[in-house]
């Protein structure tokens, strides 16, 4: 390009002295315009100017998108201990044990929930004796219930416990995760997973958890056992103590934390000083058929 | 001054298949009507209100604000049964029909050069309308939306490092408060933004290379309609749009009936143990997903890690299937693929909604699943067989008296292909 004006003189262009002829390209003659002292390197000047210009930039939009992903991050909601709650009958009065034995016993398939310790992690309460007769000593079959002591129950036979009704393995709730007591009239399956006659089974993805035994899992998908809630009551006997009669209360939950929350305690808001139970039919029909 | 039509299109489009797009559109179109209308009386709250629910006007209700306004707009807004159904019936007939139009482009070849990154955008689109599903389905808050959003979110919390990170993002303080707002805000307006942009980028893309002509064989086949040839075709104003008008009112009078007919049902709300509540579920279209974590072996990291893959490989098939021609019968491999996709969801969602938490033992798993993709393997192989060998051979016999019909190599003596004579003599 010729002919463009050189409005830069030799002793006002440092960088440029010695050259006679315009530039080629007019964005150095607005620089040379734009110069106010001839001793100032303009060129670096602009350099700083448009690295500065970035890095405000870039500290603003940088902290811009770390304050949004603080701020989309609030304190999780949750409890700092396990409360000691009262758990109520489905009519508000106190549960006792003698209630749980005399009315919820092993040959209903009903399910009694309450929450512990959050508003949103449900549990079950369950009796796995029957509601009458001594105990046999042969263990429990679908032919005979016979009574069970699941480690942590309480009651007279030791058969009365809490697990989370919250599958482990994708956190599908009660009524999809029910408890099946074992033989008919309430359950027509007639063989059960492992050969264990009390069991927990999700009707979402299939999988059993042996309810006598602390609600260890049977068969997948899941993997870990259910939470299990320690129960106790205020007429303990002995030492170590046994809760055999009494009124019923929640203290601690033990095993894997509730699925969906990364703590038992977190993730919700307390349940207060009681709990209330309440029933909620299984889901029908009863899934009998297991993977062997 | 700019014009504010769309471009004109040539008259052999005319046809309902090549418009499946725009039926989205108009779904979309649709859901964001009935949405806003909604929003009108929606009140995402997990905590009592004084909204009458089934209880004594001015009483504060026990059940949720949430699942309480949606049982007001069902019982006390006028037209609100209607309108809420045919938000859903509308929500499921736009994944329908954006399957529709994913199948469609897939079989045709549409996301050949230069149509690539339109078809990037749209898996994109694709991925952010399922997100609407999933977002939308907690906000009745039933105990089944409640529960079912909750399988969604543990199935991603248990991924290893991303679950962790994810997890504020979702369940914000962890109450379910938290997670109906995030929710909300994701189902009200950011996935709505997210939608909105991509379709913009999908639709500029289209304007820019026009609609893909009819799939061919030939590969020299001109792939897209320039400015000139916009004067031959016909006007957005007043043709098409009267055209797409009458699809779209065609389009709400059979959403009305069906919600007339069969209004939608709210069931319990979350939270009320008292009444019994039905198995876990999701919609139809996270089905196919629900029923493969059932299968024996199958952790959430590797069924989130099967979806992502179907994903990638969709979203970047225009540059695994990179042959010039589009026709079905020249793309054994990439049909045989699409059909046996197709085959896939629709065989793991009939399964999913007839076995709902039956675990699937690995054999039986292989049993069901293997026959789609053998036998599409051997009808594709059949036909490819029966059409593409046939048709070269009959080409070959042709005398070359014809250029530029039978493709460019014709009046050079090569057929259709650019296989040349002597090779395809072989084959016979």
């Amino acid at each position: 390009m010729t002919g463009f004006p050189d409005l830069c003189g030799t002793a006002a262009c440092p960088f440029e002295a010695g050259r006679t002829r315009a530039l080629d390209w007019p964005v150095g003659q607005i620089h040379r315009v734009a110069a106010a002292d001839g001793e100032v390197d303009e060129t670096k000047r602009n350099v700083l100017k448009l690295a500065a210009v970035a890095g405000i930039l870039g500290i603003g939009v940088g902290g811009a998108i770390g304050g949004a992903i603080q701020y989309a991050q609030p304190p999780v909601v949750g409890l700092s201990s396990y409360p000691k709650v009262q758990l109520l009958d489905t009519d508000g009065s106190p549960l006792t044990v003698a209630t749980v034995e005399s009315e919820y016993n092993v040959e209903t398939a009903e399910l009694l929930l309450f929450y512990y310790p959050l508003t949103n992690e449900p549990n079950f309460l369950l009796n796995l004796a029957p509601k009458s007769g001594a105990p046999d000593g042969t263990g429990p079959s679908a032919s005979n219930p016979g009574y069970y002591d699941a480690p942590g129950g309480i009651g007279s036979n030791g058969s009365i416990v809490a697990y989370s009704a919250i599958c482990q393995h994708l956190g599908c709730p009660a009524p999809s995760l029910s408890y099946y007591p074992p033989g008919p009239p309430a359950n027509p399956c007639t063989s059960y997973p492992g050969g264990y006659a009390f069991y927990l089974h999700c009707q979402c993805h299939g999988s059993t958890y042996n309810a006598t035994n602390s609600a260890a899992n049977l068969t997948g998908p899941a993997v870990l056992p259910l939470p299990q809630v320690v129960l106790i009551t205020d007429e303990p006997t002995g030492s170590p103590p046994a809760y055999k009669s009494g009124n019923i209360y929640a203290v601690a939950v033990n095993g894997p934390p509730v699925n969906g929350h990364l703590n038992t305690l977190q993730g919700g808001y307390g349940v207060g000083a009681a709990s209330q139970l309440a029933k909620e039919n299984p889901s029908s029909p009863l899934a009998c058929n297991f993977p062997s | 001054m700019k014009k504010w039509a769309l471009r004109p299109q040539p008259e052999f489009t005319f046809k309902p298949s090549y418009w499946t797009g725009a039926f989205v559109v108009n779904a979309f179109l649709y859901q964001v009507v009935s949405g806003a209308l909604l929003l009108l009386y929606y009140q995402p709250s997990v905590n009592g209100t004084l909204t009458a629910c089934g209880q004594t006007p001015g009483t504060l209700s026990s059940a949720p604000a949430a699942w309480c306004s949606t049982y007001y707009i069902i019982h006390s807004v006028p037209m609100g049964a209607l309108l809420l159904s045919t938000h859903l019936y509308g929500a499921y007939a736009m994944i329908f029909l954006m399957f529709l139009h994913f199948f469609r482009g897939y079989y045709l070849g549409v996301y050949k050069s230069p149509r690539e990154f339109s078809w990037m955008v749209g898996t994109l689109l694709m991925v952010f309308t399922l997100g609407m599903g999933f977002t939308g389905y907690l906000l009745p808050y039933t105990a089944l939306s409640y529960n079912a959003t909750n399988v969604g979110i543990v199935l991603a919390l248990r991924l290893p490092t991303f679950g962790p990170l994810l997890g504020p993002f979702i369940l914000a303080d962890g109450t379910p408060q938290g997670l109906l707002s995030r929710m909300f805000d994701a189902h009200v307006l950011l996935i709505p933004l997210a939608l909105a942009a991509l379709l913009y980028a999908h639709i500029a893309l289209f304007e820019s290379h026009g609609i893909a002509p009819p799939a061919t064989s030939d590969p020299l086949q001109r792939r897209r309609y320039n400015e000139s040839e916009d004067k031959k075709g016909v006007p957005f104003m007043p043709n098409i749009l009267f055209y797409l008008t009458k699809w779209g009112l065609l389009y709400t009078g059979v959403l009305f009936g069906i919600a007339a007919l069969w209004p939608w049902q709210l069931s319990s709300y979350y939270g009320n143990l008292a009444v019994t509540q039905g198995v876990t579920e999701p919609d139809w279209y996270f089905l196919w997903l629900f029923k493969l974590v059932d299968f024996q072996g199958v952790t959430p990291v590797i069924a989130v890690g099967a979806s992502t893959a179907i994903l990638v490989y969709i979203l970047f098939l225009p540059f695994l299937d990179r042959s010039k021609r589009t026709h079905p019968r020249d793309r054994p491999f990439f049909i045989w693929l699409a059909t046996s996709l197709l085959g896939f969801f629709v065989l793991m969602t009939v399964w999913g909604g007839e076995t709902p938490g039956v675990q699937i033992l690995p054999m039986q798993v292989a049993q069901t699943i293997a026959p789609v993709f053998v036998v599409n393997a051997v009808a594709v192989a059949l036909f490819h067989w029966r059409y593409t060998v046939a048709y070269r051979r009959r080409l070959a016999m042709r005398p070359y008296s014809l250029p530029g019909v039978y493709g460019p190599g014709a009046s050079t003596g090569t057929p259709a292909g650019g296989r040349p004579t002597a090779e395809v003599h072989g084959v016979e």
